[in-house]
């Protein structure tokens, strides 16, 4: 994880947390069930990496970018797993890493940090490399039946950053609220 | 009777995911890509019964359609399907006349009782 203010610390340790337990929470929704993993190169996904979709978001003093690096193996279990067998392996990676930051913003919420999402990014190609964050970034792997993908969490914090005193409750996965 | 449900998301996925948990209990579905999308297919199928819109869309987004509509005073009910959950975007769209809220992913069940009461088949 590179460095960060001290000040800031915390808070990016709580959004890559946070974000660990909704990677899970997101695939086992479509009974695939992942573990945290160490990476399993010293690059990462490395010369697997097939798909990477990036999301940018911004809240009040704080903005950054969701990135989920697939395998092409991972990439074809999702589309089969959501039953999206006629559809592409971009839109798929693009879809999922819109509902893992749009879990993550209801965990940022609760904690204070509401943020905005843009839509996402998806590239798709053999060996895909991202560049160096210019701020707070960590990485997670984690481990599927028989594939890898890989979470990129960047942040950068304004001087005056706060989380807010009164979170919010958002509507949660799989609420369904009728006016 | 079957009655058409028009499905606005920027996923295939999502559109093929929602169309096939409607069309099982025979309703007709068309799709469309965002905002801009489906109001030039609604111009041409005054049939449509129900809208299920996502909210994060280029062009034009969930909430920008649902003004779009608000102001032309469409009658046909819309549920927003979507990732978000904030409290605010949910009052925004009650505001402009949305008349639900369903988180992805959702259950098919859920999505399907939904249409059900909002644009019986039928009826």
């Amino acid at each position: 994880m590179k460095s960060i203010s001290p000040k800031n610390q915390p808070d990016f340790e709580l959004m890559d947390h946070h974000l660990m337990d909704v990677a899970v929470e997101l695939f086992a929704a479509y009974d695939v069930p992942i573990e945290h993993c160490q990476p399993p190169s010293e690059e990462g996904l490395g010369q697997e990496t097939y798909c990477m979709s990036s999301i940018g978001y911004v809240g009040n003093g704080v903005k950054g970018v969701l990135i989920l690096a697939a395998t092409r193996a991972a990439a074809e279990a999702w589309t089969s797993a959501a039953g999206g067998l006629e559809c592409d392996l971009v839109d798929t990676v693009g879809e999922f890493s819109n509902m893992l930051l749009g879990r993550l913003k209801g965990r940022l919420l609760r904690e204070g940090i509401p943020i905005s999402l843009a839509t996402p990014m998806t590239v798709i190609g053999d060996g895909l490399r991202i560049s160096i964050s210019p701020g707070a970034s960590s990485w997670q792997f984690f481990e599927g039946p028989g594939w890898h993908l890989g979470t990129r969490l960047d942040a950068a914090f304004e001087p005056d950053f706060q989380r807010e005193t009164t979170p919010a409750a958002p509507a949660e996965a799989g609420d369904a609220i009728l006016f | 009777m079957t009655a058409r449900v028009m499905v606005i998301d920027d996923s295939m996925l999502v559109r093929r995911q929602v169309s096939a948990a409607l069309k099982t209990p025979g309703y007709l579905v068309t799709e469309a890509v965002d905002g801009v999308d489906a109001l030039e297919k609604l111009a041409g199928l005054t049939d449509t019964k129900l809208i299920v819109c996502d909210v994060n869309m280029p062009r034009m987004n969930g909430i920008e359609l649902l003004e779009r509509l608000s102001a032309q005073g469409s009658a046909v009910p819309v549920v927003m399907l979507t990732t978000e959950g904030q409290p605010e975007l949910i009052q925004r769209a009650r505001s402009l006349g949305a008349k639900g809220w369903i988180v992805k992913p959702f259950k098919p069940e859920f999505l399907v009782a939904t249409a059900a009461k909002l644009a019986p088949l039928g009826a």
